[in-house]
């Protein structure tokens, strides 16, 4: 019975072979776990820094998650519209620890740690967030300004979906060197067409400050 | 806050305990705000089938379910109970409904399953049939198997039984959704002791304000928006109240779904709290910016004395207009009635022809909107006709015009911040006062697509000759008004003759009633407003001739006296009758002495002489190039 099955599987090995031109992937795999090669330590395969900022988080509409205990959009996941209905009142009321906490408990920029060395987000006061994240040296190595202001914006973005602040003000600083200063305000987000924008323009008008020339190390 | 209910919900909650089959007519495709706490938050807005879920399942249904005569049987918001529906009446769920037709004679039919449902007393069930009103074509026009089936649904009202719930004794529910009652066959309901029609009507005032009020006020905003102008209403309860107030005026007779559309433009235009009107505004005309709220009121201030320069002689016709416009302005408009969804203004014009009544219209356009053009003018003697309103409002679907919309609603949704003039009304026809009489009061129309128009943004000016001649015992007309008579007797005569009209003649004393004390009479045009006139129009001319031609015309005292004494020997037709007399005894003339003598421009030209008892009158002139200043006279052989 085993050599039948042995042979079946032989002979499916040769017809994948046939159809794709190459060996069977598993049987390749296997062979990598038997000869005990070492494992490469794998890099996140990121997609390019280029279209960060053209896309954001959704909105988190506090003022409907205040009146309802459940989802009224059909679109939120009942738990997180539960969790977000209890810091509703406290976030619509500017408390900071409420911010805190959602930020916590929400996470709206997990998807973007990968981009970054560290990330640290702090209450200024109920309207203005404080973002200061450390780059990641081989992204500054390609694109410095665009990998910057694309991240900085992004941040802003994100924070602003996430909690009704006025102002998000974003630092980017390596070894304790400023590379980038900007404040984001709400107003000036408001109907710009982030899809079409150039993310290093658009930090220039925001008034980002770029202390120095040049970011390689 | 304690749960405002509405007249249908009591209604309902008092007669599904006793009344097995339950008509709810009218508004049936709007939302609902649900009143209480219960499955559903208090303060939502909903659709019906989705409260009628919530309210019957919160009160010991088990089964609910709704049925569609395209779709068949289905419960959205709880498929538990579908599945339960159908395990209980032999019956299959395929993607996510049970398919039934309405019509025919197996037992699978919607009705067949409807009145085992309805006898069962495994569960309470409630079946709600949507869109009935879309399961036959006409209730004239039914089969044997439309009769049939209606049948079944009485009959299953007939056999419904009470089911014990943990709730307390439920009698199984039939409920049918209809836009119109009569889309029913009669039958069915009239003189059915088991059946109980319940009318939803559009929110009313409490009903609106409550929704403005109560729980779903935050989610008028941003989010943003609400964190920072929060707090200064907090502390300023007065203001907030002032605007909801105003705000549950201007929503006067939208729907909960029109609300909805607004609320959810609020938060998307991320609109302050204190512009909260103004989202009312961009959803009705797709404007923000409300051309009364930047109104200078510099402008209005010298607004008396511009009007003056246009329209002679009619004091206080003018200060009754600008009165209407001041209390536009300062927003009492609505003080005196439960609505601010009514037009800014009514004025009922009246007076002898030629007096200026379609020029203040005008020049009101001119001040408020910066246009002329903002003044839109319907000649009310092309709508005698019994038919005449199809014109004003467009024809009904399937009548030649359909697609044309009318011209009044055409008009208003073009421009809806404007003067509206029915110049002549009493000449329309009296079918055409109804829908006055729907503007006057709700301040909106409807045209013949279905599209609604507003009119809460606009001033109605009524003109009318009426009262001018009147019929004596014998039914001869005589003059009611003359010259000789002072602006007292005429205005008081004029007003007896407007309100005998409507009251007496045309039997209608409630659109009287809607103009209320706004009719405001012109005076004759008498000796010193035609002297201004006169030498408005002069002025006029000699500037233009001036302008275009380089025509430098004088006319001397001698013969100005002359052109005036003619011009103004009748004023018994007003200013325009001072227009013809110009026209006739100036215009013309010298028009023809320009040519015979061959000055086409660049000439200095004098008036001498006016002859007005020629035929025709004439005029004797020289030029300035002229050293003996021949005189010469025109006059054609």
């Amino acid at each position: 019975m085993s050599d039948l099955r042995r042979s079946l599987l032989k002979g499916m090995s040769g017809i994948v072979a046939d159809l794709y031109g190459e060996p069977v992937p598993a049987a390749r795999t296997a062979t990598l776990k038997s000869a005990d090669a070492p494992v490469p330590a794998r890099q996140p395969a990121l997609p390019p820094f280029c279209k960060l900022w053209k896309t954001a988080d959704e909105t988190i509409d506090w003022t409907d998650i205040l009146v309802s205990p459940t989802p009224t959009d059909g679109l939120t996941p009942p738990d997180k519209w539960t969790l977000y209905h209890q810091h509703a009142a406290n976030v619509l009321k500017g408390d900071m620890t409420a911010y805190l906490a959602v930020l916590q408990s929400a996470n709206p920029m997990e998807d973007l740690m990968p981009y970054v060395t560290a990330l640290d987000v702090a209450t200024v006061d109920a309207d203005v967030l404080r973002v200061t994240f450390v780059p990641r040296q081989d992204l500054l190595e390609k694109e410095a300004d665009q990998y910057l202001c694309g991240m900085a914006l992004r941040i802003a973005r994100d924070l602003f979906a996430a909690l009704p602040v006025l102002q998000v003000d974003v630092i980017a600083a390596q070894e304790e060197q400023s590379l980038l200063t900007v404040s984001f305000t709400r107003s000036a987000m408001n109907k710009v067409r982030f899809a079409f924008i150039d993310p290093v323009d658009f930090v220039e008008k925001c008034g980002g400050v770029f202390p120095q020339e040049k970011y390689e190390a | 806050m304690a749960p405002l209910i509405s007249k249908w919900h009591r209604e309902l909650e008092l007669f599904s305990a006793v009344k097995p089959l339950i008509i709810l007519e009218g508004n049936v495709l709007d939302q609902c705000r649900y009143p209480v706490e219960g499955s559903i938050p208090e303060d939502s807005l909903v659709s019906l089938t989705e409260y009628l879920n919530g309210y019957l399942t919160d009160n010991g249904y088990g089964q609910v379910v709704f049925y569609s005569n395209l779709v068949g049987f289905m419960n959205p918001y709880s498929p538990a109970s579908l599945t339960a529906f159908a395990r209980q009446n032999g019956c299959e769920v395929k993607s996510g409904a049970i398919p039934a037709e309405f019509k025919g004679n197996t037992q699978q039919t919607a009705p067949n399953i409807i009145r085992r449902a309805m006898a069962s007393t495994a569960a309470a069930t409630a079946v709600v049939m949507e869109l009935a009103s879309h399961y036959i074509i006409t209730p004239e026009r039914m089969d044997q198997h439309d009769v049939n089936s209606f049948n079944l649904l009485m009959q299953s009202a007939m056999s419904a039984a009470t089911v014990r719930t943990p709730m307390g004794k439920r009698q199984n529910l039939l409920i049918l959704l209809v836009s119109k009652l009569n889309d029913l066959p009669a039958w069915f309901y009239l003189n059915n002791p088991l059946c109980k029609t319940i009318r939803i009507e559009a929110p009313d005032r409490e009903e609106r304000k409550r929704l403005i009020s109560g729980k779903a006020w935050p989610t008028f905003f941003d989010a943003t928006v609400y964190r920072t102008d929060m707090p200064f209403y907090e502390a300023h309860p007065e203001e907030l109240t002032r605007l909801r107030e105003k705000f549950v005026g201007l929503t006067e007779g939208l729907t909960f779904t029109e609300l909805d559309a607004m609320r959810r433009l609020s938060k998307q235009e991320q609109t302050p709290i204190r512009e909260l009107c103004a989202i009312v505004d961009l959803y009705k005309y797709g404007i923000k910016e409300n051309p009364w709220a930047n109104l200078s009121m510099d402008s209005l201030r010298t607004a008396k004395q511009d009007f003056e320069k246009r329209i002679k002689g009619q004091d206080a016709a003018l200060e009754r207009t600008l009165d209407v416009v001041k209390r536009a302005v300062t927003g009492m408009n609505g003080l005196s009635s439960s609505s601010t969804a009514k037009p800014k203004g009514v004025l009922f014009y009246a007076g002898p022809t030629g007096v200026g009544k379609t020029e203040t219209a005008k020049a009101l356009a001119e001040k408020l909107f910066g246009d002329e053009s903002a003044c839109i003018r319907f000649d009310m003697s092309e709508y005698g006709q019994p038919h005449s309103d199809q014109k004003l409002m467009g024809a009904p679907p399937g009548y030649v015009g359909y697609e044309a919309g009318g011209q009044l609603t055409n008009a208003i949704k073009k421009n809806p911040f404007a003067i509206v003039l029915f110049d002549e009304i009493e000449k329309a026809h009296s079918s055409i006062l109804d829908k006055f009489l729907q503007i006057l009061e709700d301040g909106r129309l409807t045209d013949g697509q279905g599209n609604t128009v507003y009119f809460s943004e606009t001033i109605i000016i009524f003109t009318s000759n009426l009262g001018m001649y009147v019929k004596d015992e014998l039914g001869r007309r005589y003059q009611n008004v003359t010259m000789d008579m002072d602006y007292a007797e005429v205005q008081k005569r004029l007003r007896q003759a407007v309100e005998d009209h409507f009251k007496l003649e045309l039997g209608r004393p409630e659109i009287l009633n809607r103009i209320g004390e706004n009719i405001v009479v012109f005076d004759f045009i008498r000796e010193e407003a035609g002297q201004a006139i006169l030498k408005a129009q002069v002025d006029k001319i000699i500037r233009r001739l001036e302008e275009q031609k380089n025509i430098r015309v004088t006319v001397t005292e001698e013969a100005y006296q002359e052109l005036s004494a003619a011009a103004l020997a009748d004023l018994s037709n007003g200013g325009r009758g001072v227009g013809n007399q110009v026209e006739a005894l100036l215009i013309n003339p010298l028009s023809r002495w320009l040519f015979d003598n061959a000055v086409i421009a660049d000439a200095d030209v004098t008036i001498e002489h006016f002859d007005v008892a020629a035929v025709p009158p004439c005029v004797r002139c020289h030029t300035g190039k002229e050293a003996e200043c021949t005189k010469e006279e025109t006059r054609h052989e």
